[in-house]
């Protein structure tokens, strides 16, 4: 069934009924290709991929997506109310990785919902962590990482010392469907849900706005007599020439 | 050999009820609903097939191509669909009915010819094993079936041999040492035959029976890739063209002892056993299919303008959507209530899959040709789904048991026991002064049965009319099929014509009353008729409907032309045309 987008009555969020929650393809992708660094672990089972979500409940069925497709355990830092600003977000999450012991700090680019690009960033600062953003090949080799970042008509090469934070771009890999095993599994892993501690939020949504509803087409008359009039409603109502 | 058969001395039927003026409504109240582990578990099943068939299925261009691409079947295997429902010990995802057949649906939604080919492997092709198996048996097959390595099929059908399984001529004879048999024949019309990594073969053993020479029907596990198996070149179908479809001819063929499934003689049971739960799949995936080809008609008839508003407004067209929406609201109503009577066990549902797979099938054939029609010039086009879901829906009326040979299942099995009961009447009126006792309750039973009709103390009241329409009908029938049985005894089983009858009667009491069910279970989830209205609308449509066509068929049962219908056809058949002489012949 088709679910309309509609902004909520408040004016500074999405009515969610009806609308179903997915991973961010970014985020997708990000949890691909932590779970294809595992698998390339001369031993896989000693290392562990931890998959981390700010929200309210509803963020439990992703985090179960994500340990079906092959996560090892899933921590939902529980946030009900809405949440706007990238260094609130970040300071939570950083909060919950430090002395957390990670190699490896993987965010997609930017949420693909409000387009937001910054939390991973301001978290490696906050973590103190070196960060390469965008990257779309990854590689640890030798305790560092070695990743590619796509530019326009370029890429270029770059590489840091674990532990690091990366953002993960498109093209790094397709997430893997989750099977019915995966699902199964996903089920007995361990979820843990804590109350997310979060920083000041340093700026505040006013408003949001759907674009403004196109009006009805108007059929002018037919063939070559009509022409003149279409002009001059171009020229004068429109003006678009 | 545990026998998990329709046997009604032992499991008990709602169909077989009906035929005996019966409404066991503790077997079809109250509605059956998922628990919500199962809900969950389904929703992340769904997620990932359509995520997955979006980016990888490409139905048209399969159908052109006939046959699927590598990365199709080795991504169901990797999905791990084709082990849906093994048991989970021998690495399958163990799902229940309910489970396995709502993601057949789908399947069948997305791809009828996938379908077919997730169908014919674990619903009919390792379903034997799963279901009789030894321990031995599955660990060595279905482990291997669970994963995807191993492709399953079924062989039952042979060129002299297709509902009439008993002139099979396909034979396994036993080596003098006792370790194998060898097995010799061929069979038609296989599906998965040229995927398949392991066949059940159905095939006549000979015994001795009081000294005399038998055949009996003894299933084996056949290795696809053993010495004397050749497949025959591709079928080509009008239809679900991308599934393989051969013919598999077996010669000489050694089959270890070990493989033999059941006992011998078990075969045509253990068949029949298979064939009753695997149908089920076919009215599932039917029904989702037939709602797959209208949502694509429903947004052809909004955007269509024909007379300066879309087609859609025009009530000829409204009415093949009301009518398909009442008949898939039943169909799926049907399977599931069907589904959940295999998960609970105990419950002889051999008639109840038959009658879903018969009303599905026809919905899915007559609502794609509706599509088409609705689609008018473009339905007819290549360029648009509508051709290919008429073509692929078709078979469905046709495999795992036609819709005739199900029909006469249905009447005759629900004879049996009305008739018995009648023979030891009959009986009884022989030697009366021996059974005044039995003479009496059958009386008894009767008058009683003319007074007090049979009733659905849990339907919704909102639906009160309707659940008296069906009890009519139930009631109706019983008082029918005891005249018939009266009149014609045994000699009934020649009497087809009044067996479709009784057959469509009981198909549509069944889905009549799968809908009242559901209806009923909507109506109360939501906390009355308004919030439900879409549920009472479809079960108020549906219900009447049917049961205006269940009294037609049990007035028939009376009153009707089945001399002169049988007369025209004869002489059809002896003529081998229809043609009477015209005043344009030349």
């Amino acid at each position: 069934m088709d679910v309309r987008f509609k902004i909520a009555p408040s004016g500074i969020s999405v009515d969610e009924s009806g609308l179903k929650f997915d991973i961010s393809d970014f985020d997708g992708y990000a949890v691909e290709a932590a779970l294809q660094i595992k698998e390339k672990q001369a031993d896989p089972a000693a290392s562990e991929v931890v998959v981390i979500s700010l929200g309210p409940d509803v963020v439990q069925e992703t985090l179960r997506k994500a340990m079906s497709m092959g996560a090892d355990r899933a921590v939902q830092l529980k946030y009900d109310g809405p949440i706007h600003d990238s260094y609130a977000i970040a300071s939570a999450l950083a909060a919950e990785l430090k002395g957390g012991s990670y190699d490896l700090v993987m965010f997609g680019r930017m949420s693909i919902d409000t387009a937001n690009q910054a939390t991973g960033t301001i978290a490696a600062e906050l973590l103190g962590l070196p960060i390469i953003t965008a990257i779309s090949k990854l590689d640890i080799e030798g305790g560092r990482v070695k990743a590619r970042r796509e530019l326009e008509g370029a890429y270029e090469l770059v590489e840091c010392p674990l532990p690091a934070v990366v953002t993960i771009d498109e093209g790094i890999a397709r997430p893997r469907y989750p099977s019915l095993k995966g699902i199964m599994a996903a089920k007995k892993k361990p979820l843990e849900s804590k109350p997310a501690q979060v920083g000041e939020e340093r700026y505040k949504l006013d408003k949001m706005e759907l674009p403004p509803e196109r009006a009805a087409g108007r059929i002018i008359g037919e063939g070559k007599d009509a022409v003149p009039e279409l002009v001059r409603l171009l020229k004068e109502e429109a003006k678009v020439l | 050999m545990t026998v998990h058969l329709a046997d009604p001395d032992h499991n008990t039927s709602f169909t077989k009820g009906v035929f005996l003026g019966e409404i066991r409504e503790s077997l079809v109240f109250p509605f059956p609903e998922l628990s919500s582990e199962e809900k969950e578990n389904l929703a992340a099943i769904l997620d990932s097939f359509r995520a997955w068939a979006k980016d990888n299925v490409d139905s048209a261009k399969q159908d052109h191509d006939g046959h699927f691409p590598d990365n199709v079947r080795s991504g169901m295997a990797e999905l791990g669909l084709m082990g849906m429902n093994i048991p989970e010990e021998y690495g399958g995802f163990g799902a229940s009915a309910m489970m396995f057949n709502r993601v057949f649906g789908e399947i069948g939604a997305t791809d009828p010819a996938l379908t077919v080919y997730f169908g014919a492997h674990q619903s009919i092709g390792c379903k034997g094993i799963t279901l009789f198996g030894t321990d031995d048996q599955k660990k060595r097959w279905l482990t291997k079936c669970a994963s995807g390595e191993l492709i399953a099929a079924f062989c039952l059908t042979e060129p002299g041999s297709g509902s009439d399984a008993q002139a099979m001529r396909t034979t396994a004879v036993p080596s003098a040492d006792g370790k194998s048999y060898t097995l010799n024949g061929q069979k038609i019309w296989i599906s998965n035959a040229g995927y398949a990594g392991v066949f059940t073969v159905f095939a006549k053993v000979p015994v001795e029976i009081d000294g005399k020479p038998k055949q009996r029907v003894t299933a084996f596990i056949v290795n696809a890739h053993a010495p004397g198996v050749s497949l025959g070149k591709i079928e080509e179908k009008m239809g679900i063209k991308a599934s393989d479809t051969r013919a598999v001819t077996f010669e000489n063929v050694v089959v270890p002892v070990e493989d033999m499934l059941g006992e011998v003689g078990h075969g045509f049971k253990i068949a029949l056993e298979i064939l009753n739960s695997g149908r089920l799949g076919l009215a599932a995936g039917s029904a989702r299919g037939t709602r797959r080809i209208l949502d694509i008609a429903l947004g052809y008839a909004k955007e269509r303008e024909q007379f300066g508003r879309p087609i859609g407004s025009f009530e000829m067209i409204q009415r093949k959507f009301a009518v398909a929406a009442a008949e898939c609201y039943a169909a799926d109503a049907g399977w599931m209530l069907t589904a959940s009577m295999v998960d609970k066990g105990g419950i002889d549902f051999s008639l109840e899959t038959a009658a879903c797979k018969v009303f599905a099938s026809e919905l899915a054939f007559k609502s794609s040709v509706d599509a088409m029609q609705i689609a008018g010039g473009i339905g007819y086009s290549k360029e648009f789904p509508y051709e290919q879901a008429v073509r692929d829906s078709r078979i469905n009326m046709i495999f795992e048991g036609t819709n005739e040979v199900l029909r006469a299942l249905i009447a005759l099995s629900g004879l049996q026991q009305p008739g018995e009961h009648l023979k030891a009447i009959g009986k009884a009126f022989r030697d009366p002064l021996h059974s005044l006792g039995a003479i009496g309750s059958f009386l008894g039973e009767r008058v009683k049965r003319q007074v007090v009709k049979p009733s659905f103390p849990h339907a919704h009241p909102a639906l009160k009319d309707e659940a008296e329409q069906i009890a009519t009908v139930v009631h109706d029938l019983a008082l029918g099929v005891e005249k018939l049985l009266i009149a014609h005894g045994k000699d009934v089983i020649e009497h087809q014509f009044q067996q479709e009858r009784m057959a469509n009667v009981a198909i549509d009491v069944y889905l009549a009353t799968a809908t009242l069910s559901r209806a009923s279970w909507a109506i109360n989830k939501a906390g009355g008729v308004d919030k439900a209205q879409a549920d009472l609308d479809n079960a108020k449509i549906f219900i009447p409907m049917a049961m205006r066509r269940a009294r037609r068929n049990v007035r028939a049962l009376e009153r009707n032309q089945d001399a002169r219908m049988k007369s025209l056809a004869e002489r059809a058949l002896e003529t081998g045309s229809l043609t009477v002489a015209a005043p344009t012949d030349s």
